[in-house]
């Protein structure tokens, strides 16, 4: 009796027509489709676009029934060609957040390896700015000082390599691309980019090497190691920096970091050559040339051009063989056996030096020369030797006359 | 006598066969759907001009709120149902309005050929129309009220 009541209630209630205006379905299922789309656009994790799939297929099967509407509504779409429109983007964003997810592991792995190699940077720096401050100069210091600045050396061409691989892995394919990103292409490299951290990583790289620069002198064949590492970075950065433009046309903050991480090039580039000059300097010093400090061509070839002077005019009160001396040490130790044979090529190759300046400088060596060395002791020889034979002459003279 | 027949037959033959030439001389195109899938909901700006842009309609609903408004209904929500039938006829109607309207084109125009009152002394508040093809499903607040085409109610429906 139950049942039949039932059923009879069923049997009324399914008479009365409720129906829905074909606009409302067509709504309906515009208004469900834009917000999974929305939620695509945003979706990142592999966690979301499995749960968009789903979403998907369960819009596609509520509205499967109402396809002849949706066909013709949907114009220029269908039905049909709309769920594979959305089934596509649903598996490309779902095949790039697996990719994402993959390099977002390899990114922390190296990050950690980076941070890592960023501290001990750090406490080598420290050391180094530690013994600096002590001042002592017996040799096991220089020496602990010489192995340090050597250990930084090899850390931040390592954290440099590990830095550079990661940019690659994460943004090679965007790089060297000539044609205009996609927009998917642009929400896939942006969230790269931010995922490794690579505007942080990339100042990291500069202020670090900048610091290195600054810790002390070199030789000529780390420099142009340190140069050859700076070029190839900034390559790098070169090919990368239009597409990142591209990338962040909107954002005026990141826009604008583009341009400072250019400046910090430059910057990184002006030391190169800062600490090359300086390495010069240091040689001078040590071999006990009071030359004037310089850090340009310019002013080394005026504090070349000072020192000449100030030896020549010093003919006047000092012993010319002090001043000879100078000349030698200036001349053949410094300047012919070390930066003509090690340093100039690299001066030259970098656009530090012409070879112009270079003979301008040399022409000045000759008067120099001329005007400190000793006169020819030849003539004093022969002076002595003229003088002991008339000593000898007058002595043999004066003893015939004796007998 | 004879003669004078004679004479009016060779006069209505050549007209006759003039005007049967001239006949022959227009195309028709048959046949010819105008139906809309879907009706189009269409905002009302502040002249009375109402545009759908997919089927390049642009129409200007003035006359027809200030009919509505002497007949005791008014436009709520500033927009109007529009749909076409198979015909070519337009079916308006509009929340707060008494009447369903009927049109047919005309040069530069649409004038109206029936105009339905579905709720005797009473205002709609959710009306729809759905495109069935060989008629237009009037619906009142998620109800089938009637079919409709051009000629109005479809006898034994309501």
């Amino acid at each position: 009796m139950k049942k039949l009541f039932l059923i009879a209630l069923l049997v009324f209630f399914s008479t009365v027509s409720f129906s829905q205006s074909d606009y409302e379905v067509v709504q309906d299922f515009k208004n469900k489709a834009k917000q999974i789309e929305n939620e695509l656009n945003a979706a990142s994790t592999p966690e979301q676009f499995e749960k968009l799939s789903k979403d998907v297929q369960a819009l596609k099967e509520e509205f499967i029934a109402k396809k002849g509407l949706l066909d013709k509504s949907l114009y220029p779409e269908t039905f049909d060609s709309f769920f594979e429109k959305l089934e596509g983007k649903l598996k490309t964003g779902s095949t790039t957040a697996k990719q994402i997810t993959e390099l977002k592991q390899e990114v922390t792995k190296l990050t950690d390896l980076v941070n890592k190699l960023s501290e001990e940077n750090n406490r080598l720096l420290q050391d180094i700015e530690a013994l600096k401050r002590g001042r002592a100069q017996d040799q096991k210091t220089i020496d602990s000082l010489k192995s340090l600045v050597r250990k930084l050396r090899e850390n931040l061409r390592q954290r440099d390599q590990l830095l550079a691989e990661m940019v690659d892995s994460l943004v090679n394919q965007y790089a060297y691309q000539t044609s205009a990103l996609t927009s998917a292409e642009r929400k896939t490299m942006a969230q790269k980019v931010e995922g490794a951290y690579l505007f942080e990583n990339v100042r990291r790289v500069i202020n670090d090497n900048v610091k290195f620069l600054e810790t002390g002198e070199f030789s000529s064949d780390d420099l142009a190691s340190m140069k050859r590492d700076y070029e190839k970075f900034r390559k790098k950065w070169d090919d990368l920096a239009p597409k990142l433009a591209e990338l962040y046309i909107d954002k005026k903050d990141r826009a604008a970091e583009i341009e400072t991480v250019k400046e910090k090039f430059k910057r990184w580039d002006k030391k190169i050559e800062a600490a090359a000059w300086s390495s010069i300097n240091a040689i001078f010093y040590r071999k006990g040339i009071s030359i004037n400090k310089f850090s340009s061509s310019n002013e080394f070839e005026n504090a070349v051009f000072s020192y000449i002077n100030d030896q020549m005019q010093k003919v006047k009160y000092f012993d010319k063989s002090v001043l000879y001396d100078n000349y030698q040490i200036f001349v053949d130790t410094i300047w012919n056996r070390e930066l003509k044979k090690e340093w100039f090529p690299t001066f030259m190759a970098n656009g530090y030096l012409s070879s112009e300046k270079i003979t301008t400088i040399e022409s000045k060596f000759l008067p120099w020369k001329e005007a400190v060395e000793p006169s020819s002791k030849i003539w004093l020889y022969a002076l002595i030797a003229v003088g002991i034979l008339l000593i000898i002459g007058i002595i043999v003279k004066s003893s015939r006359r004796e007998y | 006598m004879e003669q004078k027949k004679i004479s009016l037959g060779r006069l209505v033959m050549p007209i006759l066969s003039i005007l049967i030439l001239a006949g022959c001389a227009s195309v028709k195109l048959e046949p010819a759907d105008f139906q809309w899938p879907l009706e189009v909901v269409l905002d009302v700006d502040k002249a009375g001009k109402v545009t759908d842009n997919r089927y390049s309609l642009e129409l200007n609903v003035k006359q027809l709120i200030e009919n509505e408004e002497k007949d005791g209904g008014k436009l709520e929500g500033g927009k109007i149902r529009i749909i076409r039938d198979k015909m070519g006829y337009y079916y308006v109607t509009a929340k707060g309005f008494k009447n369903i309207y009927i049109f047919e084109q005309e040069e530069g125009m649409l004038s109206s050929k029936k105009i339905i009152e579905p709720v005797k002394d009473k205002t709609l508040q959710n009306p729809a129309f759905n495109q069935r093809g060989e008629y237009i499903e009037f619906l009142e607040g998620g109800k089938v009220l009637f079919k409709l085409n051009h000629k109005g109610i479809i006898k034994g429906d309501k």
